[in-house]
Protein backbone atom coordinates (compact mmCIF):
# COMPACT_ATOMS: atom_id res chain seq x y z
CA UNK A 1 0.00 0.00 0.00
CA UNK A 2 1.54 3.34 -0.90
CA UNK A 3 1.12 6.77 0.59
CA UNK A 4 1.38 8.21 -2.02
CA UNK A 5 -1.32 7.12 -3.94
CA UNK A 6 -4.17 9.35 -1.57
CA UNK A 7 -7.25 9.34 -3.85
CA UNK A 8 -7.93 12.89 -5.41
CA UNK A 9 -11.91 12.34 -4.37
CA UNK A 10 -13.37 13.08 -1.25
CA UNK A 11 -13.61 9.50 0.68
CA UNK A 12 -16.99 8.04 1.27
CA UNK A 13 -18.09 7.29 4.29
CA UNK A 14 -15.88 9.71 6.41
CA UNK A 15 -15.75 7.32 10.23
CA UNK A 16 -17.57 10.29 12.54
CA UNK A 17 -19.22 11.81 9.83
CA UNK A 18 -22.76 10.96 8.34
CA UNK A 19 -23.05 7.46 6.38
CA UNK A 20 -24.02 9.21 2.56
CA UNK A 21 -25.82 7.01 0.19
CA UNK A 22 -24.60 8.78 -2.77
CA UNK A 23 -21.85 7.56 -4.77
CA UNK A 24 -19.55 9.86 -6.18
CA UNK A 25 -16.98 8.15 -7.32
CA UNK A 26 -18.15 7.37 -10.81
CA UNK A 27 -14.85 6.33 -12.77
CA UNK A 28 -16.87 5.09 -15.95
CA UNK A 29 -17.97 7.00 -19.23
CA UNK A 30 -19.92 5.08 -21.81
CA UNK A 31 -18.07 6.44 -25.38
CA UNK A 32 -20.34 4.33 -27.28
CA UNK A 33 -19.53 2.27 -30.34
CA UNK A 34 -19.97 -1.21 -31.60
CA UNK A 35 -18.36 -4.24 -32.67
CA UNK A 36 -18.50 -7.58 -34.47
CA UNK A 37 -16.99 -10.69 -34.96
CA UNK A 38 -17.75 -13.15 -37.73
CA UNK A 39 -16.06 -16.72 -37.33
CA UNK A 40 -15.85 -18.60 -40.92
CA UNK A 41 -14.06 -22.57 -41.04
CA UNK A 42 -10.78 -20.63 -41.24
CA UNK A 43 -11.26 -17.17 -41.60
CA UNK A 44 -12.52 -14.51 -39.03
CA UNK A 45 -13.11 -10.81 -39.30
CA UNK A 46 -13.71 -8.19 -36.29
CA UNK A 47 -14.92 -5.19 -36.93
CA UNK A 48 -15.53 -2.00 -35.29
CA UNK A 49 -16.91 1.82 -35.73
CA UNK A 50 -14.57 4.40 -35.12
CA UNK A 51 -16.70 7.06 -33.28
CA UNK A 52 -15.95 7.89 -30.37
CA UNK A 53 -18.22 9.46 -28.17
CA UNK A 54 -19.10 11.05 -24.80
CA UNK A 55 -23.06 11.74 -24.46
CA UNK A 56 -23.97 13.37 -27.22
CA UNK A 57 -20.53 14.46 -28.12
CA UNK A 58 -18.22 12.84 -30.85
CA UNK A 59 -14.62 12.84 -29.43
CA UNK A 60 -13.37 11.48 -32.51
CA UNK A 61 -14.15 10.10 -36.02
CA UNK A 62 -10.85 7.91 -36.04
CA UNK A 63 -10.71 6.21 -32.77
CA UNK A 64 -10.05 2.25 -33.69
CA UNK A 65 -11.52 -0.09 -31.71
CA UNK A 66 -10.03 -3.18 -33.01
CA UNK A 67 -6.72 -4.09 -32.03
CA UNK A 68 -3.89 -7.01 -33.13
CA UNK A 69 -2.06 -8.41 -29.89
CA UNK A 70 0.92 -8.88 -32.12
CA UNK A 71 2.42 -8.38 -35.27
CA UNK A 72 3.14 -12.17 -35.83
CA UNK A 73 -0.06 -13.12 -34.35
CA UNK A 74 -3.33 -14.19 -35.70
CA UNK A 75 -4.70 -13.00 -32.10
CA UNK A 76 -7.54 -10.45 -32.83
CA UNK A 77 -9.03 -8.51 -29.63
CA UNK A 78 -12.29 -5.97 -30.12
CA UNK A 79 -13.30 -4.04 -27.25
CA UNK A 80 -15.79 -1.50 -26.77
CA UNK A 81 -17.35 0.17 -23.46
CA UNK A 82 -15.38 2.48 -21.71
CA UNK A 83 -12.52 3.65 -23.96
CA UNK A 84 -9.90 3.84 -21.07
CA UNK A 85 -10.58 0.34 -20.01
CA UNK A 86 -10.66 -0.85 -23.23
CA UNK A 87 -7.43 0.04 -24.35
CA UNK A 88 -5.79 -0.54 -21.14
CA UNK A 89 -7.44 -4.50 -21.64
CA UNK A 90 -6.32 -4.13 -25.17
CA UNK A 91 -2.61 -2.72 -23.66
CA UNK A 92 -2.69 -5.82 -20.96
CA UNK A 93 -3.38 -8.37 -23.73
CA UNK A 94 -0.74 -6.95 -26.31
CA UNK A 95 1.64 -7.32 -23.59
CA UNK A 96 1.31 -10.74 -22.78
CA UNK A 97 1.07 -12.35 -26.02
CA UNK A 98 3.91 -10.32 -27.94
CA UNK A 99 7.37 -10.08 -27.16
CA UNK A 100 8.24 -6.30 -25.50
CA UNK A 101 10.19 -5.39 -22.99
CA UNK A 102 10.21 -8.61 -21.28
CA UNK A 103 12.34 -7.50 -17.86
CA UNK A 104 10.13 -4.07 -17.58
CA UNK A 105 6.97 -5.96 -18.47
CA UNK A 106 4.41 -6.28 -14.81
CA UNK A 107 2.80 -9.41 -16.07
CA UNK A 108 5.55 -11.81 -16.71
CA UNK A 109 5.74 -12.22 -20.37
CA UNK A 110 4.18 -15.24 -21.91
CA UNK A 111 6.48 -15.72 -25.29
CA UNK A 112 10.03 -15.52 -23.08
CA UNK A 113 8.43 -18.41 -20.86
CA UNK A 114 7.28 -20.02 -23.07
CA UNK A 115 10.54 -21.12 -25.41
CA UNK A 116 9.45 -18.36 -28.05
CA UNK A 117 6.53 -19.23 -28.89
CA UNK A 118 2.88 -17.68 -29.70
CA UNK A 119 0.04 -18.17 -27.66
CA UNK A 120 -2.46 -20.11 -28.68
CA UNK A 121 -6.38 -18.84 -29.32
CA UNK A 122 -7.77 -20.95 -26.59
CA UNK A 123 -4.75 -19.94 -23.86
CA UNK A 124 -5.71 -15.89 -24.67
CA UNK A 125 -8.77 -16.58 -24.15
CA UNK A 126 -7.89 -17.90 -20.33
CA UNK A 127 -6.25 -15.65 -20.31
CA UNK A 128 -8.27 -12.44 -20.79
CA UNK A 129 -10.55 -14.41 -18.71
CA UNK A 130 -8.41 -14.13 -15.42
CA UNK A 131 -7.77 -10.27 -16.26
CA UNK A 132 -11.44 -9.42 -16.42
CA UNK A 133 -12.37 -11.41 -13.42
CA UNK A 134 -8.93 -10.11 -11.62
CA UNK A 135 -11.07 -6.93 -11.65
CA UNK A 136 -13.93 -8.16 -10.37
CA UNK A 137 -14.73 -5.90 -7.73
CA UNK A 138 -13.46 -2.69 -9.32
CA UNK A 139 -14.84 -3.93 -12.92
CA UNK A 140 -13.33 -2.56 -15.99
CA UNK A 141 -16.25 -1.67 -18.08
CA UNK A 142 -15.37 -2.94 -21.44
CA UNK A 143 -17.14 -5.78 -23.49
CA UNK A 144 -14.19 -7.96 -25.40
CA UNK A 145 -14.31 -10.03 -28.16
CA UNK A 146 -11.15 -12.59 -28.88
CA UNK A 147 -10.68 -13.93 -32.12
CA UNK A 148 -8.03 -16.20 -33.67
CA UNK A 149 -6.92 -18.97 -35.63
CA UNK A 150 -5.84 -22.19 -33.74
CA UNK A 151 -3.22 -24.19 -34.21
CA UNK A 152 -5.51 -26.29 -37.22
CA UNK A 153 -6.27 -22.97 -38.86
CA UNK A 154 -9.63 -23.17 -37.72
CA UNK A 155 -11.03 -19.59 -36.42
CA UNK A 156 -12.00 -19.11 -33.28
CA UNK A 157 -14.16 -16.59 -31.44
CA UNK A 158 -15.13 -15.65 -27.82
CA UNK A 159 -16.78 -13.19 -26.16
CA UNK A 160 -16.51 -11.79 -22.98
CA UNK A 161 -18.84 -9.76 -20.06
CA UNK A 162 -17.20 -7.52 -18.59
CA UNK A 163 -16.01 -9.73 -15.08
CA UNK A 164 -14.54 -12.30 -17.67
CA UNK A 165 -17.48 -14.86 -18.36
CA UNK A 166 -16.90 -16.61 -21.34
CA UNK A 167 -17.87 -19.30 -23.75
CA UNK A 168 -14.63 -22.00 -24.02
CA UNK A 169 -16.61 -23.56 -27.40
CA UNK A 170 -16.00 -20.30 -28.46
CA UNK A 171 -18.77 -18.73 -31.19
CA UNK A 172 -19.51 -17.92 -34.78
CA UNK A 173 -20.94 -14.48 -34.23
CA UNK A 174 -20.55 -11.92 -31.59
CA UNK A 175 -21.43 -8.63 -31.45
CA UNK A 176 -21.42 -5.89 -28.34
CA UNK A 177 -21.43 -1.95 -27.99
CA UNK A 178 -24.27 0.23 -28.24
CA UNK A 179 -25.87 -0.97 -31.07
CA UNK A 180 -25.44 -4.87 -30.63
CA UNK A 181 -29.22 -4.47 -29.72
CA UNK A 182 -29.36 -3.82 -33.42
CA UNK A 183 -26.72 -6.37 -34.88
CA UNK A 184 -27.41 -9.31 -32.50
CA UNK A 185 -30.64 -10.15 -34.32
CA UNK A 186 -29.34 -9.21 -37.68
CA UNK A 187 -26.32 -11.45 -37.41
CA UNK A 188 -28.48 -14.65 -35.92
CA UNK A 189 -30.28 -14.61 -38.64
CA UNK A 190 -27.83 -14.01 -41.53
CA UNK A 191 -25.25 -16.78 -39.77
CA UNK A 192 -27.24 -18.91 -37.88
CA UNK A 193 -29.63 -19.02 -39.76
CA UNK A 194 -32.18 -18.98 -36.84
CA UNK A 195 -35.90 -18.62 -38.03
CA UNK A 196 -35.07 -19.98 -41.62
CA UNK A 197 -36.77 -22.98 -43.13
CA UNK A 198 -35.84 -25.06 -45.66
CA UNK A 199 -38.82 -23.58 -48.65
CA UNK A 200 -41.16 -26.31 -49.00
CA UNK A 201 -41.48 -27.61 -45.30
CA UNK A 202 -44.17 -25.59 -44.47
CA UNK A 203 -41.66 -24.33 -41.85
CA UNK A 204 -41.11 -27.80 -40.31
CA UNK A 205 -36.77 -28.15 -41.45
CA UNK A 206 -34.68 -25.38 -40.33
CA UNK A 207 -32.23 -24.02 -42.56
CA UNK A 208 -28.82 -26.48 -42.01
CA UNK A 209 -26.06 -23.74 -40.69
CA UNK A 210 -23.04 -23.81 -43.03
CA UNK A 211 -19.42 -22.03 -42.71
CA UNK A 212 -19.88 -18.80 -44.78
CA UNK A 213 -17.23 -17.51 -47.73
CA UNK A 214 -15.17 -14.59 -46.93
CA UNK A 215 -17.01 -12.86 -49.36
CA UNK A 216 -20.23 -13.09 -47.83
CA UNK A 217 -19.38 -12.45 -44.35
CA UNK A 218 -17.52 -8.84 -45.55
CA UNK A 219 -20.84 -8.00 -47.02
CA UNK A 220 -22.72 -9.03 -43.51
CA UNK A 221 -20.28 -7.15 -41.59
CA UNK A 222 -20.72 -3.59 -43.77
CA UNK A 223 -24.56 -4.40 -43.84
CA UNK A 224 -24.47 -4.63 -40.25
CA UNK A 225 -22.16 -1.10 -39.60
CA UNK A 226 -24.36 1.06 -42.24
CA UNK A 227 -27.50 -0.25 -40.73
CA UNK A 228 -26.46 0.25 -37.17
CA UNK A 229 -25.13 4.05 -38.37
CA UNK A 230 -28.89 4.68 -39.84
CA UNK A 231 -30.21 3.91 -36.79
CA UNK A 232 -28.11 4.67 -33.24
CA UNK A 233 -26.22 8.19 -32.97
CA UNK A 234 -23.22 6.75 -31.41
CA UNK A 235 -22.50 4.50 -34.64
CA UNK A 236 -20.97 6.07 -37.54
CA UNK A 237 -17.90 7.53 -38.81
CA UNK A 238 -15.75 4.63 -39.91
CA UNK A 239 -15.73 1.42 -40.48
CA UNK A 240 -12.58 -0.85 -38.92
CA UNK A 241 -12.46 -4.47 -40.70
CA UNK A 242 -9.76 -6.78 -39.29
CA UNK A 243 -9.55 -10.03 -41.33
CA UNK A 244 -7.73 -12.44 -40.22
CA UNK A 245 -6.89 -15.79 -43.20
CA UNK A 246 -5.34 -18.77 -42.74
CA UNK A 247 -4.59 -18.16 -46.17
CA UNK A 248 -4.33 -14.79 -46.62
CA UNK A 249 -2.68 -13.96 -43.26
CA UNK A 250 -3.99 -10.56 -41.75
CA UNK A 251 -5.23 -7.14 -43.81
CA UNK A 252 -6.91 -4.44 -42.14
CA UNK A 253 -8.99 -2.23 -44.07
CA UNK A 254 -11.26 0.53 -43.23
CA UNK A 255 -14.06 1.99 -45.03
CA UNK A 256 -16.26 5.35 -44.63
CA UNK A 257 -19.45 4.92 -42.67
CA UNK A 258 -22.07 8.45 -42.80
CA UNK A 259 -20.77 10.67 -40.70
CA UNK A 260 -24.02 12.74 -39.39
CA UNK B 1 19.84 -18.61 25.47
CA UNK B 2 16.84 -17.45 23.99
CA UNK B 3 18.76 -16.55 21.29
CA UNK B 4 20.41 -20.45 20.89
CA UNK B 5 17.21 -21.62 21.10
CA UNK B 6 16.30 -19.18 18.12
CA UNK B 7 19.11 -19.91 16.19
CA UNK B 8 18.68 -23.53 16.40
CA UNK B 9 14.92 -24.17 16.50
CA UNK B 10 12.85 -24.29 13.08
CA UNK B 11 10.77 -21.48 13.09
CA UNK B 12 7.96 -23.71 11.72
CA UNK B 13 8.55 -27.07 14.22
CA UNK B 14 8.41 -28.65 10.76
CA UNK B 15 10.53 -31.66 9.12
CA UNK B 16 10.45 -29.91 6.03
CA UNK B 17 11.37 -27.25 4.50
CA UNK B 18 9.43 -24.29 3.30
CA UNK B 19 8.83 -25.39 -0.27
CA UNK B 20 8.00 -28.82 0.61
CA UNK B 21 5.62 -27.66 3.72
CA UNK B 22 3.87 -25.57 0.77
CA UNK B 23 3.61 -28.66 -1.07
CA UNK B 24 2.59 -30.89 1.43
CA UNK B 25 -0.16 -27.54 3.15
CA UNK B 26 -3.55 -28.65 2.23
CA UNK B 27 -5.52 -25.54 2.88
CA UNK B 28 -6.41 -23.94 -0.07
CA UNK B 29 -4.61 -20.61 -0.72
CA UNK B 30 -6.40 -18.14 -2.82
CA UNK B 31 -4.59 -15.53 -2.69
CA UNK B 32 -5.87 -13.84 -5.63
CA UNK B 33 -4.36 -10.41 -5.95
CA UNK B 34 -8.26 -8.56 -6.75
CA UNK B 35 -7.89 -5.17 -7.97
CA UNK B 36 -10.42 -2.92 -5.30
CA UNK B 37 -11.66 0.56 -5.78
CA UNK B 38 -9.64 3.19 -4.09
CA UNK B 39 -12.49 4.24 -1.70
CA UNK B 40 -13.88 3.46 1.89
CA UNK B 41 -16.54 0.79 0.73
CA UNK B 42 -16.21 -1.25 -2.64
CA UNK B 43 -18.67 -3.43 -1.94
CA UNK B 44 -20.78 -0.44 -1.79
CA UNK B 45 -19.43 0.98 -5.25
CA UNK B 46 -19.93 -2.73 -6.61
CA UNK B 47 -23.53 -3.16 -5.64
CA UNK B 48 -23.89 0.63 -7.60
CA UNK B 49 -22.47 -0.36 -10.67
CA UNK B 50 -23.41 -3.97 -11.55
CA UNK B 51 -26.62 -4.75 -9.21
CA UNK B 52 -29.38 -4.01 -11.81
CA UNK B 53 -31.99 -5.41 -9.09
CA UNK B 54 -31.49 -2.53 -6.95
CA UNK B 55 -30.52 0.18 -9.42
CA UNK B 56 -32.05 -0.39 -13.17
CA UNK B 57 -29.88 2.12 -14.56
CA UNK B 58 -26.63 0.45 -13.38
CA UNK B 59 -23.92 0.98 -16.32
CA UNK B 60 -22.27 -2.48 -16.42
CA UNK B 61 -25.10 -5.07 -16.40
CA UNK B 62 -24.00 -8.84 -15.65
CA UNK B 63 -25.70 -11.78 -16.88
CA UNK B 64 -28.42 -13.14 -14.19
CA UNK B 65 -31.89 -15.46 -14.75
CA UNK B 66 -31.90 -19.04 -14.56
CA UNK B 67 -33.12 -22.10 -13.98
CA UNK B 68 -31.15 -24.99 -12.70
CA UNK B 69 -31.89 -28.63 -10.91
CA UNK B 70 -30.52 -31.31 -9.74
CA UNK B 71 -31.91 -34.45 -7.66
CA UNK B 72 -30.58 -37.62 -5.84
CA UNK B 73 -31.68 -41.20 -7.67
CA UNK B 74 -31.05 -44.51 -7.08
CA UNK B 75 -29.07 -44.39 -10.22
CA UNK B 76 -26.96 -41.50 -9.22
CA UNK B 77 -28.09 -37.95 -10.04
CA UNK B 78 -29.50 -35.97 -12.50
CA UNK B 79 -28.62 -32.18 -13.38
CA UNK B 80 -30.46 -30.15 -15.85
CA UNK B 81 -30.44 -26.26 -16.76
CA UNK B 82 -31.75 -23.75 -19.62
CA UNK B 83 -29.33 -22.06 -21.46
CA UNK B 84 -30.62 -18.23 -21.24
CA UNK B 85 -28.44 -15.52 -19.52
CA UNK B 86 -30.30 -12.08 -19.69
CA UNK B 87 -28.99 -8.29 -19.10
CA UNK B 88 -32.05 -6.65 -17.71
CA UNK B 89 -35.03 -7.33 -20.33
CA UNK B 90 -32.35 -8.34 -23.06
CA UNK B 91 -31.33 -11.43 -23.82
CA UNK B 92 -27.45 -11.91 -24.26
CA UNK B 93 -27.50 -15.28 -24.98
CA UNK B 94 -29.92 -18.60 -25.67
CA UNK B 95 -26.51 -20.72 -25.58
CA UNK B 96 -25.03 -20.49 -22.44
CA UNK B 97 -23.43 -23.72 -20.77
CA UNK B 98 -24.76 -23.52 -17.41
CA UNK B 99 -23.60 -26.80 -16.29
CA UNK B 100 -19.55 -26.46 -15.06
CA UNK B 101 -17.43 -29.61 -15.66
CA UNK B 102 -15.60 -29.48 -12.48
CA UNK B 103 -13.54 -32.78 -13.67
CA UNK B 104 -14.94 -35.79 -15.20
CA UNK B 105 -16.72 -36.90 -12.05
CA UNK B 106 -18.07 -34.21 -10.79
CA UNK B 107 -20.43 -30.99 -11.65
CA UNK B 108 -21.01 -27.84 -10.56
CA UNK B 109 -24.23 -25.65 -12.14
CA UNK B 110 -24.23 -21.53 -12.81
CA UNK B 111 -27.33 -19.29 -11.31
CA UNK B 112 -26.64 -15.79 -10.40
CA UNK B 113 -23.14 -14.40 -12.24
CA UNK B 114 -21.70 -16.04 -14.78
CA UNK B 115 -17.77 -15.18 -14.36
CA UNK B 116 -18.40 -15.71 -10.36
CA UNK B 117 -19.42 -19.52 -11.11
CA UNK B 118 -17.04 -20.30 -13.87
CA UNK B 119 -13.95 -18.90 -12.08
CA UNK B 120 -14.45 -20.46 -8.99
CA UNK B 121 -15.62 -23.77 -10.42
CA UNK B 122 -13.09 -23.63 -12.03
CA UNK B 123 -10.50 -22.74 -9.27
CA UNK B 124 -12.29 -25.51 -7.13
CA UNK B 125 -11.43 -27.64 -10.03
CA UNK B 126 -8.02 -26.85 -9.45
CA UNK B 127 -8.44 -27.99 -5.49
CA UNK B 128 -9.52 -31.18 -6.18
CA UNK B 129 -6.85 -32.36 -8.40
CA UNK B 130 -4.33 -30.96 -5.71
CA UNK B 131 -6.46 -33.17 -3.29
CA UNK B 132 -6.12 -35.92 -6.02
CA UNK B 133 -2.50 -35.67 -5.94
CA UNK B 134 -1.77 -34.90 -2.22
CA UNK B 135 -4.13 -38.01 -1.02
CA UNK B 136 -3.97 -40.44 -3.77
CA UNK B 137 -7.69 -40.53 -3.70
CA UNK B 138 -10.70 -38.51 -5.11
CA UNK B 139 -11.85 -35.53 -3.09
CA UNK B 140 -15.33 -36.43 -1.82
CA UNK B 141 -18.43 -34.27 -2.55
CA UNK B 142 -18.73 -33.56 0.59
CA UNK B 143 -15.04 -31.29 1.26
CA UNK B 144 -15.08 -30.22 -2.51
CA UNK B 145 -18.27 -28.05 -1.81
CA UNK B 146 -17.17 -27.11 1.62
CA UNK B 147 -14.23 -25.93 0.08
CA UNK B 148 -16.04 -23.72 -2.36
CA UNK B 149 -18.41 -22.92 0.92
CA UNK B 150 -15.38 -21.54 2.48
CA UNK B 151 -14.19 -19.10 -0.15
CA UNK B 152 -17.38 -17.86 -1.19
CA UNK B 153 -18.04 -16.91 2.19
CA UNK B 154 -14.51 -15.63 2.88
CA UNK B 155 -15.24 -13.02 0.55
CA UNK B 156 -18.86 -12.46 2.23
CA UNK B 157 -20.34 -8.88 1.52
CA UNK B 158 -18.20 -7.77 -1.27
CA UNK B 159 -20.62 -8.52 -4.14
CA UNK B 160 -20.33 -12.00 -5.24
CA UNK B 161 -23.42 -13.63 -6.91
CA UNK B 162 -23.71 -17.67 -7.22
CA UNK B 163 -26.10 -20.40 -6.45
CA UNK B 164 -24.56 -23.29 -7.31
CA UNK B 165 -25.66 -27.04 -6.67
CA UNK B 166 -22.20 -29.85 -6.65
CA UNK B 167 -22.94 -33.11 -8.00
CA UNK B 168 -20.98 -36.16 -7.50
CA UNK B 169 -20.80 -39.86 -6.85
CA UNK B 170 -18.21 -41.21 -4.57
CA UNK B 171 -17.95 -44.57 -3.31
CA UNK B 172 -17.57 -43.28 0.24
CA UNK B 173 -20.60 -41.14 -0.20
CA UNK B 174 -22.89 -42.58 -3.03
CA UNK B 175 -25.11 -40.19 -5.35
CA UNK B 176 -24.18 -36.45 -3.33
CA UNK B 177 -25.65 -33.07 -3.60
CA UNK B 178 -24.66 -30.04 -2.14
CA UNK B 179 -26.34 -26.48 -2.85
CA UNK B 180 -23.47 -23.71 -2.18
CA UNK B 181 -24.63 -20.17 -2.09
CA UNK B 182 -22.49 -16.95 -2.38
CA UNK B 183 -24.09 -16.06 1.27
CA UNK B 184 -22.13 -19.30 2.21
CA UNK B 185 -24.88 -21.44 2.92
CA UNK B 186 -23.90 -25.30 1.97
CA UNK B 187 -26.79 -27.71 2.68
CA UNK B 188 -26.75 -31.57 1.65
CA UNK B 189 -29.85 -32.56 -0.01
CA UNK B 190 -31.95 -34.98 -2.56
CA UNK B 191 -33.14 -32.67 -4.59
CA UNK B 192 -32.71 -28.98 -5.19
CA UNK B 193 -33.97 -26.25 -8.01
CA UNK B 194 -32.02 -22.90 -7.85
CA UNK B 195 -32.33 -19.50 -9.68
CA UNK B 196 -35.66 -17.23 -11.32
CA UNK B 197 -37.38 -20.09 -12.31
CA UNK B 198 -37.04 -22.57 -9.31
CA UNK B 199 -40.74 -22.65 -8.47
CA UNK B 200 -42.15 -23.77 -11.46
CA UNK B 201 -39.03 -26.34 -11.58
CA UNK B 202 -39.78 -27.57 -8.10
CA UNK B 203 -43.77 -27.83 -8.70
CA UNK B 204 -42.82 -30.25 -11.85
CA UNK B 205 -40.23 -31.91 -9.73
CA UNK B 206 -41.85 -32.34 -6.56
CA UNK B 207 -45.21 -33.75 -7.93
CA UNK B 208 -43.17 -36.99 -9.75
CA UNK B 209 -39.91 -37.30 -7.99
CA UNK B 210 -39.26 -40.79 -5.90
CA UNK B 211 -35.70 -42.12 -4.63
CA UNK B 212 -36.44 -45.41 -7.15
CA UNK B 213 -36.84 -43.66 -10.39
CA UNK B 214 -35.31 -45.51 -13.55
CA UNK B 215 -32.77 -43.72 -15.47
CA UNK B 216 -35.21 -42.96 -17.96
CA UNK B 217 -37.54 -42.03 -15.91
CA UNK B 218 -35.31 -39.27 -14.24
CA UNK B 219 -33.38 -37.76 -17.20
CA UNK B 220 -37.63 -37.14 -18.03
CA UNK B 221 -38.37 -35.73 -15.12
CA UNK B 222 -35.32 -33.46 -15.18
CA UNK B 223 -35.96 -32.26 -18.57
CA UNK B 224 -40.02 -31.75 -18.38
CA UNK B 225 -39.14 -29.79 -15.16
CA UNK B 226 -36.56 -27.33 -17.18
CA UNK B 227 -39.38 -26.98 -19.91
CA UNK B 228 -42.12 -26.71 -17.40
CA UNK B 229 -39.80 -23.27 -16.23
CA UNK B 230 -39.05 -22.52 -19.25
CA UNK B 231 -42.18 -22.34 -20.49
CA UNK B 232 -43.54 -19.42 -17.22
CA UNK B 233 -40.50 -17.56 -16.42
CA UNK B 234 -39.13 -15.42 -18.87
CA UNK B 235 -35.57 -14.96 -18.04
CA UNK B 236 -35.51 -18.65 -18.55
CA UNK B 237 -35.46 -20.29 -21.95
CA UNK B 238 -33.30 -21.60 -24.82
CA UNK B 239 -32.06 -25.23 -24.61
CA UNK B 240 -32.28 -27.78 -22.03
CA UNK B 241 -28.97 -29.05 -20.83
CA UNK B 242 -29.53 -32.89 -19.15
CA UNK B 243 -26.50 -34.91 -17.50
CA UNK B 244 -26.43 -37.96 -15.96
CA UNK B 245 -23.72 -38.37 -13.34
CA UNK B 246 -23.10 -42.01 -12.22
CA UNK B 247 -19.97 -43.34 -10.15
CA UNK B 248 -17.99 -43.54 -13.23
CA UNK B 249 -18.01 -40.35 -14.22
CA UNK B 250 -20.36 -37.81 -15.62
CA UNK B 251 -22.16 -38.73 -19.37
CA UNK B 252 -24.49 -35.90 -21.17
CA UNK B 253 -27.43 -36.61 -22.51
CA UNK B 254 -28.03 -33.49 -25.08
CA UNK B 255 -28.64 -29.52 -25.20
CA UNK B 256 -31.79 -29.66 -26.74
CA UNK B 257 -33.85 -26.64 -27.93
CA UNK B 258 -36.59 -26.65 -25.65
CA UNK B 259 -38.94 -25.34 -28.73
CA UNK B 260 -39.44 -28.33 -30.90
CA UNK B 261 -39.89 -30.10 -26.79
CA UNK B 262 -42.60 -28.22 -25.96
CA UNK B 263 -44.51 -28.58 -28.98
CA UNK B 264 -43.67 -32.23 -28.97
CA UNK B 265 -44.59 -32.53 -25.21
CA UNK B 266 -48.03 -30.85 -25.88
CA UNK B 267 -49.27 -33.06 -29.00
CA UNK B 268 -47.79 -36.50 -27.82
CA UNK B 269 -48.48 -36.16 -24.35
CA UNK B 270 -51.58 -34.15 -24.33
CA UNK B 271 -50.05 -31.47 -21.75
CA UNK B 272 -49.40 -27.83 -21.80
CA UNK B 273 -53.68 -27.92 -23.03
CA UNK B 274 -53.73 -24.29 -21.95
CA UNK B 275 -51.93 -23.46 -24.80
CA UNK B 276 -53.62 -22.81 -27.73
CA UNK B 277 -52.49 -21.45 -31.29
CA UNK B 278 -55.50 -19.52 -32.10
CA UNK B 279 -55.88 -16.49 -30.69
Amino acid sequence: MSFLATPSYPQQNVPGGEPTQRHGFNPYADNGGSIIGIAGDDFLIMAGDTRHTAGYNINSRTERKVYRLGEESSLVLATVGFGADAKWLADTMKRAVDVCFPRLSMMKDFKFQHNLKDMTVSAAAQFLFTILYGNRFFPKYAYCILGGLDKNGKARLFSYDPVGSYSKEGERRAAAGAASSLIVPFLDNQVEFKNQYVPGTQGMTERPVEYLPLEKVEMLVKDAFTSATERHIEVGDGLQMVIVSAQHGVREEIIELKRD
Amino acid sequence: MDALVARYASPQDSFYDDDEQSILDTRPSHDHAFALPPIAQPSAFLRAVTDDHKNPECPIKLAHGTTTLAFRFQGGIVVATDSRATAGNWIASQTVKKVIEINDKMLGTMAGGAADCQFWLNYLGMECRLHELRHKRRITVAAASKILANIVYSYKGMGLSMGTMIAGVTAQEGPALYYVDSDGTRLQGDLFCVGSGQTFAYGVLDREYRYDLTTEEALALGSRSILAATHRDAYSGGSINLYHVKEEGWVKHGFTDTHPVFWKTKQEKGEFSNVTVDF
